[in-house]
């Protein structure tokens, strides 16, 4: 080799590493956390923000801040309350609203003024097959919507329904969104939010920052957070090192052992919120020995919650028993608990012919808290002879074996905000699998009916009553605890409103005490 | 040489169509685990969206079909985010790229040294110690040494941000949020160069030019650097463009436990989410940049060693 092609040599590897440092995307501007700035941390990426697709978290979380729905959900509660609506009306047989919209409210960017034609537009959205809403179901309760005056629309049902406003308006597809804004940005609507809630989207950065700001406009005024920068750290571990150094601000806490050290930070201050949610293992009631009741009820006593509560969640869950969990409509703790006892379990084995126990499965997701519970039930069940075999597969895998219906025992963690969402989607036989129903239970569908017709609160609560004992005395499924969601932060912060429907924080309540 | 690059597009395409079958051999179902936490998905609303997404067509037809796109250079969208995936590829591409080249930088420059201090002072104590340092971090787990740097120099001292990449503006902080990265990815890297010029020189050491040399009154510095490593270099070389492959492909421990973005993330998320089209297209820019690498290799063969020619 010449010493030309020396040189050329040495440039061209020169010429590549400069390329690989100054080639990039341009950055916003860099801010960090302080009195009006929020800095916060969740393990994953953004994939959706429009109302009519929004995955889950974190997307949710950021609607939650963007948005504003005709009405929404009150602090800590499921009941609502005025949002875009001042007001609104029932007719006698349940089955029309009319609503009253506020008027002077603003979009976001300049996108105009709110009237009665952009909650039509953003319904009938949502409605629409070609949209691809996974929202459309629970939207599809309604028959026509009628613009009245700029300030007024009546939505007329299809039947009377008990979950019309808490089940679908306050929740992700009723969020109302800007006509023009859904049309001039096309595509980048999905990235680019624009509502009438009390912060505005800012930037995206894929896979590592989203950035909101207040919005001046906004119609209950002004808030004292200005700005709000969702940081991806996939760790949570490295999350909470952040935040005792205060590089963030803010975080939601998932895991027990960080929960456990960031107590003990006099830095920061928690805000714990029992969801409205349960983890749970799913007994297939197709499969022998799961068929008969005696074993499934063998196998509820042989969970201890209590213990498992206090030493392994550290806060982050209460045992929980019912179908219907603590803080929605209709629920009760008067069901038969199936308290720990290896002794009536192997009682109960053996009275249903299985002296010495069996083997079975189950089919579970590691994820969040799968590992630990499938960790703990094979130890619970070893004390009563019945081996339990871990089959732990990745996401994709899981599907698949689940939709099949191919598996003795799944585990799944689940949180919704009306008791029609658990009870149609989990225990409706409508809803086997592939759908949710993964014990295979149909004997409610009667009941769930009912309760979803039943507008009247007193009755609905009679038949959810009903409902709750029954599932209960069946024991398709045997719910292990509600989890607690959890958000840490600096201790300037004040009022963080988690309510059971939000466990993600609402700035606008969020006030400053000092620096 | 024109042969040599000829042949990557068969490879490349042989890459392709194995990244094809082996994520659709997989089980899983991109519908359901798009529609995510929302179990409230019927059947059918499932069923339109694998239309939707053209899971619906036969395997063979949807290969067809992705291969042409392929060819016409369109990568396709993402199942996932719905974005283009050559255009997320492209975001997440530099900052891969430049932690595997600090890593690769930082391997060699403490590498090679090391190496030679090992090898020329053989048996003594500093060889002892690299061989044992250098084992211990070929076998030290890359998350929990990540972790160890973040705990002790970035919470800890505060000598470095927790998390994060910097931005591109700010040469200050892009550099602040590579290092540790670089060291967590690097230690390996180095660990292992420092191993194969210690072997690669000793073998050339017990060399007759050598002797030759040294007789000649050649300072030992020279000789070392001039003679013995020059010839020493192949193998090393060989072991350098290994190892940026591997630093490429082994980045995501460390995006995830630094908070990068980056390929490495990007594919595993893709992986999980069965999200084909970005896996099948993460997959074959892999390919190329392996295939690359190795022609690279290659070429500094030439210039290491006059004798090896390429015609």
């Amino acid at each position: 080799m010449s010493r030309a092609r020396h040189t050329w040599f040495a440039t061209a590897v020169a010429c590549a590493l400069a390329a690989v440092l100054l080639v990039g995307p341009a950055s916003g501007q860099a801010t960090r956390p302080g009195r009006g700035i929020i800095v916060s941390a969740y393990p994953r990426d953004f994939r959706n923000l429009d109302p009519a697709h929004i995955p889950g978290s974190p997307d949710y979380q950021i609607a939650l801040n963007v948005y504003s729905g005709l009405v929404r959900y009150k602090v800590n509660s499921l009941d609502v309350e005025p949002d875009l609506a001042e007001r609104w009306r029932v007719s006698p047989n349940g089955r029309v609203y009319t609503f009253f919209l506020r008027k002077g409210v603003q979009f976001h960017r300049g996108y105009g003024g709110f009237t009665a034609r952009d909650v039509k537009y953003s319904f009938e959205r949502v409605l629409n097959p070609a949209t691809r809403s996974r929202y459309r179901a629970s939207m599809s309760i309604i028959e026509s919507i009628e613009v009245i005056d700029d300030h007024t629309v009546r939505i007329a049902l299809k039947a009377p329904s008990a979950s019309f406003l808490a089940g679908a308006l306050a929740f992700r597809p009723g969020y109302i969104v800007s006509q023009k804004a859904v049309e001039q940005l096309g595509e980048r609507f999905q990235f680019n939010p624009i509502g009438t809630g009390p912060f505005q989207f800012v930037s995206y950065t894929p896979r590592q920052e989203l950035v909101l700001e207040a919005f001046p406009q906004y119609f209950r005024g002004p808030t004292e957070v200005r700005r709000i920068i969702w940081k991806v750290v996939p760790e949570e571990n490295v999350a909470s090192l952040a935040l005792q150094k205060g590089e963030i601000n803010h975080m939601i806490v998932r895991d027990p052992q960080v929960y456990k050290v960031l107590q003990r930070d006099s830095n920061l201050t928690h805000t714990a919120t029992a969801t409205t949610g349960w983890w749970e293992f799913s007994m297939n009631m197709r499969r022998k020995p799961l068929d008969d009741v005696r074993v499934r009820r063998a196998l509820a006593h042989a969970v201890d919650r209590d213990t498992f509560a206090r030493t392994v969640l550290e806060g982050l869950g209460s045992p929980t028993y019912s179908v219907i969990p603590p803080g929605m409509i209709g629920h009760t703790e008067d069901v038969e608990k199936y308290p720990y006892n290896a002794a009536r379990a192997k009682q109960l084995l053996a009275e249903a012919g299985h002296p010495n126990g069996f083997r079975i499965n189950v089919v579970y997701e590691p994820g969040e808290f799968g590992e630990l519970i499938a960790q703990a039930i094979q130890q619970w069940f070893k004390d009563i002879g019945v081996d339990l075999q871990l089959v732990r597969l990745e996401a994709g895998a899981w599907t698949a074996r689940r939709q099949s219906g191919d598996y003795d025992l799944t585990i799944s963690g689940t949180t919704r905000f009306d008791p029609d969402q658990f009870l149609t989607e989990l225990f409706h036989s409508e809803s086997f699998p592939p759908g949710g129903n993964q014990s295979y239970y149909g004997a409610i569908d009667d009941m769930i009916e009912a309760q979803r017709r039943a507008v009247n609160a007193r009755e609905r609560t009679r038949i959810l009553i009903e409902i709750q004992k029954k599932v209960a005395a069946d024991v398709p499924f045997v719910p292990v605890f509600n989890p607690v969601y959890v958000t840490s932060y600096r201790k300037n912060q004040k009022g963080h409103a988690l309510n059971t429907a939000h466990w993600m924080t609402r700035f606008e309540f969020v006030k400053f005490d000092g620096n | 040489m024109f042969h040599r690059v000829l042949v990557t597009i068969p490879t490349v395409l042989g890459v392709v169509t194995l990244a094809f079958v082996l994520i659709h051999v997989a089980p899983g179902d991109p519908a359901e685990l798009l529609l995510g936490d929302y179990v409230g998905v019927t059947p059918q609303v499932l069923s339109e969206l694998r239309e939707y997404l053209g899971l619906g067509l036969p395997l063979p037809v949807q290969y067809v079909k992705y291969v042409t796109n392929v060819l016409r250079g369109d990568l396709g969208r993402s199942f996932r985010t719905n974005q283009s995936v050559a255009s997320e590829i492209i975001g997440q591409a530099p900052f891969t790229l430049a932690l595997a080249a600090a890593g690769i930088i930082l391997a060699v420059t403490v590498g090679i040294p090391t190496g030679i201090v090992a090898a020329v002072r053989r048996n003594s104590l500093a060889d002892y110690a690299t061989t044992t340092v250098a084992m211990f971090w070929l076998a030290s787990p890359g998350f929990w040494f990540g972790i160890l740097l973040i705990y002790f120099l970035a919470y800890r001292l505060g000598w470095f941000p927790v998390f994060g990449a910097g931005t591109w503006d700010n040469w200050r902080s892009l550099l602040a949020h590579l290092a540790l990265p670089a060291v967590a990815i690097g230690v390996r890297s180095a660990a292992l160069i420092a191993r194969m010029t210690r072997s690669a020189l000793l073998e050339v050491l017990s060399q007759d030019y050598i002797r030759t040399a040294r007789a000649k009154g050649l300072a030992g510095g020279a000789v070392i650097l001039r003679h013995a490593l020059r010839n020493a270099a192949i193998p090393i070389v060989t072991i350098i463009g290994l190892d940026i492959a591997y630093l490429l492909g082994g980045a995501v421990v460390t995006e995830t436990v630094f908070s990068r973005p980056g390929l490495g993330k990007l594919v595993v998320d893709a992986i999980h989410a069965r999200d084909y089209p970005m896996v099948q297209g993460a997959i074959m820019v892999f390919a190329f940049g392996i295939l690359l690498i190795n022609l690279l290799v290659d070429l500094s063969y030439a210039f290491i060693d006059p004798r090896v020619r390429y015609s």
